[in-house]
């Protein structure tokens, strides 16, 4: 390892003067140092997560709900061993939509991108990795997701793949910022064309033009890397897709519960079993577990706050760095998120005997891509499923495939007479987020729903 | 092939777009250009999405139905997340009397071709019943080959681009360009003749593909000073916009020779034969899988995959046409391009290629801007 040149300042000519101002430039130096040099070895060393796997074995108890600690555990597991030697060569970089089905079945480890941004955001990271990218010329306007992802990419921090699988639904910039990653591993990129589905003889052959992607795609990386593409293996993972989508329903059922009987911040990190788990063991125990302790937090009567004031569904993702929203809505108002869109079931169950055509319908059938009525009638559809008050569309930046239909849906959900709240942010760049302008709107919307202002949710209990 | 008496306009907006079926069932197909400023749109898009797309509805919003920005059917593609806004936003606000969101792969190949054969199947369906016609096969030859023909001519033109001066101004090709989108192809054919853009002679054939021009021997000594020859690439930019770069080219002193734009070169060259193979085939299925084909094997725009691909034909157009230099202007929000234009940058730098990066909005309102960018740029060659 180079060390990195240090201006020191007792070596300025000019003196003491200004010697303020040069161990401030000293920190920002060691800063740099730290995230250039320091940082991606420390990422990739394994330690963090083998500590953190071990740490949320032993406080599993203390997760309310005890299924995050659950998903915390395996979701642990999944990076420690991304990052393993005895993994080299056995991860796949994924988007969120990718049908991780058929790499479970080979014994390889799906790496979602985005989940990797979301990742970088909680822990302050995000901020460094956008300006990598900006400094490669990618533009500030495009996804911080994909952004924050390509300057991970590029500055080393992300677990060597053998391969990058991507689907081109729901967004445009997602095939493309792979094939700027693909670039940067040195790893072929197998882009699965999405198309939009319009009904007639073309839905049929939307499905096949599709499925035999997504065989291609298999088949070609198992010879990459090694691993047998064996068909047991495949029912196998596409059994599990069925059990755990199962409980997921049951979940869903049991969320539409009133009072709620989990918060949309507990339900959160569930987003990792979503993006990067379907078709694993895995996202089995997680639901399984996650519904078992919803159904008894419905027998022994508990609510997820004290008073619930509210009902929410939440469109598109949350802002992933440290923000006071959820606790401003939930705990500082008992304005509950019921639901969300990206934990909504809307596939089908697999056939475990036609793996690549039904992960095909799979692909096909996301409300989010296509017509954008279709997204506008499943909102209005889960809103009135779950007989929420309000929803809140997360306008991420650069998110181009779920700002622009936000009218739409408004309009849609208007005709039910539920009121829509667009709000602006970004997910993963904490330099945009402005709390107090942020929180300021969503105090207008909970007056406007009739929450009483200052109202306390009240914390959670620690043990569920 | 339609009569002026009867026919009606079509509106279409990506160059992905298959004309040929429009033409074919009747109707007048009508590239919508946008040209408004966008801000009318802004209670229904979004104003960080493409501003063509939104100068578009504005457009459409600020005309009577059945008006030139507001014909009576439109045709989509999911060229971008952008368009596909745009049907949701047409459909359920502007609600004309057909739509009609066309899915196009982002892959070549045969599974690609069969799958965009059967959603062109869908499209024809779907025309036959809004214009109360079934269409034969010989309305579809016919448009293909009015089409090639068409294309054929505009192809002729951007090759005599090779010469050094090139013979039309830029501002001619333009025209020609915009012409063969705006008008129905026989008065498109007739404005290209107006501009002075020659039919293709009998020998040699008009070029196929951009891989097919050649460019002439060294010029005459009596030749003007050669000027800095520019390529113009990006994704689609209002016409006034591209004047605009071109004027500021030309007080610059350099001459933008040939572009790789959706409204320009990228329409002209289709398929490996440069057009979809006139006017044979082996009934409809086959007459649709051959402008699949020819469409997605076209010159490759930034949404395609396979970015090698695009890279290769740009760098093929600079060594072709002889160029000094490389604009790449992306409009703003347009992700596929904003993603494509640094590993361009790399490509072209490895090769010598100076190349100017922009992102601008879709109108000329930043003409001062980009005269200063361009200007700026092209003393520095």
């Amino acid at each position: 390892m180079r060390w990195p040149r240090v201006d020191w300042p007792w070596k300025d000519g000019a003196g003491r003067v200004g010697a303020k101002d040069r161990w401030a430039g000293l920190k920002t130096q060691a800063q740099r140092a730290f995230l250039e040099h320091l940082a991606p070895r420390l990422v990739r060393s394994g330690l963090l997560y083998d500590v953190g796997e071990r740490l949320a074995r032993l406080r599993a108890a203390d997760y309310p709900p005890r299924a995050t600690g659950v998903m915390a555990q395996a979701g642990l597991s999944l990076v420690r061993r991304a990052y393993s030697r005895r993994y080299r060569r056995r991860v796949v970089w994924t988007n969120v939509f990718a049908p991780t089905e058929i790499l479970y079945a080979m014994d390889l480890l799906p790496f979602s991108l985005e989940a990797a941004a979301a990742t970088a955001a909680s822990l302050g990271l995000a901020g460094y990795l956008l300006d990598v990218a900006e400094r490669n010329w990618y533009s500030s306007d495009s996804c911080s997701f994909h952004r924050c992802a390509l300057g991970a990419a590029l500055a080393g921090f992300l677990p060597a793949p053998a391969a990058l699988l991507c689907t081109s639904h729901i967004c445009d910039g997602a095939p493309k910022a792979f094939a700027r990653c693909a670039e940067a591993a040195g790893r072929p990129l197998f882009v699965l064309d999405t198309p939009v589905v319009t009904g007639g003889g073309a839905a049929a052959a939307a499905e096949s033009y599709l499925a035999r992607q997504i065989e291609t795609a298999a088949n070609e990386i198992s010879r990459l890397t090694g691993s047998a593409l064996r068909p047991e293996r495949l029912r196998e993972a596409c059994r599990l897709s069925n059990e755990a989508r199962r409980w997921m329903l049951e979940c869903a059922a049991l969320r539409r519960d009133r009072p709620a009987p989990v918060t949309g911040a507990q339900s959160l990190g569930f987003l990792f079993a979503v993006f990067t788990m379907q078709g694993s063991q895995a996202a089995v125990d997680v639901y399984r577990t996650l519904a078992r302790e919803l159904a008894a937090r419905r027998r022994d009567g508990r609510a997820a706050v004290p008073r619930e004031t509210a009902r929410l569904l939440w469109l598109h993702l949350y802002p992933f760095y440290p923000n006071g929203v959820l606790t401003f809505l939930e705990q500082g108002h008992g304005a509950v998120v019921v639901a969300e869109e990206f934990t909504h079931v809307y596939w089908d169950d697999l056939d475990p005997h036609d793996p690549f055509a039904s992960l095909a319908r799979k692909c096909l059938s996301h409300f989010g891509y296509g017509e954008a009525s279709r997204r506008a009638r499943a909102v209005a559809a889960l809103a009135q499923e779950y007989d929420v008050d309000g929803v809140i569309h997360f306008s991420h930046w650069g998110c181009r495939q779920s700002c622009g239909g936000v009218r739409l849906i408004k309009d849609e959900l208007g005709r039910r007479g539920v009121p829509l709240l667009a709000l602006d942010g970004d997910c993963v760049d904490r330099r945009s987020y402005a709390e107090g302008q942020t929180l300021t709107r969503l105090a207008a919307f909970l007056e406007m729903l009739g929450v009483p202002a200052g109202h306390g949710g009240g914390p959670i209990t620690a043990r569920g | 092939m339609v009569s002026s008496g009867t026919s009606r306009a079509a509106g279409w907006f990506c160059a992905l777009t298959p004309v040929e079926l429009l033409a074919a069932a009747g109707l007048a197909p009508r590239r919508l250009l946008g040209g408004v400023a966008p801000a009318a749109a802004a209670a229904y898009l979004t104003p960080n999405l493409c501003p063509y797309v939104r100068s578009a509805f504005a457009a459409a919003l600020a005309d009577e139905p059945g008006g030139l920005a507001r014909p009576a059917a439109v045709v989509f593609t999911n060229s971008c997340n952008a368009m596909i806004h745009l049907h949701g936003a047409w459909a359920g606000h502007l609600k004309p009397a057909f739509t009609h969101l066309l899915s196009v792969p982002r892959h070549t190949g045969d599974a690609a071709t069969e799958f965009f054969a059967a959603a062109l199947g869908g499209l024809l369906d779907a025309l036959e019943s809004f214009a109360g016609r079934r269409v034969t096969d010989d309305d579809l030859q016919a448009a293909m080959a009015a089409c090639d023909e068409l294309r054929a001519r505009l192809r002729a033109a951007y090759a005599g681009q090779a010469a050094s001066p090139p013979p039309l101004s830029a501002r001619g090709l333009l025209e020609a360009a915009r012409a063969a989108v705006l008008l129905p192809p026989a008065a498109a054919l007739a404005a290209l003749r107006e501009t002075g853009c020659a039919p293709p002679p009998a020998a040699p054939q008009s070029p196929a593909t951009p891989q097919d021009i050649v460019c002439p021997g060294p010029r005459p000594v009596q030749a003007r000073p050669r000027r800095p020859r520019l390529l113009l690439t990006g994704s689609v930019l209002d016409p006034a916009l591209v004047a605009a770069i071109q004027a500021a080219a030309g007080a610059a002193g350099a001459d933008v020779v040939i572009d790789d734009l959706c409204l320009g070169s990228r329409y002209a060259f289709l398929g490996e034969e440069g057009g979809t193979g006139g006017a044979t085939g082996t009934g409809r299925d086959g007459l649709l899988r051959r402008i699949a084909r020819a469409y997605l094997e076209r010159p490759p725009c930034p949404r395609m995959a396979r970015g090698e691909r695009r890279e290769a034909h740009v760098l093929g157009l600079v060594r072709r046409f002889r160029c000094d230099g490389v604009l790449a202007f992306a409009l703003k929000f347009c992700d596929t391009t904003l993603y494509d234009q640094p590993r361009l940058k790399t490509a072209l730098a490895a090769q010598g290629v100076p190349a100017l990066l922009c992102a601008s909005e879709y109108g000329a309102e930043a003409a001062g801007q980009v005269a200063t960018r361009v200007g700026a740029f092209v003393e520095m060659l």
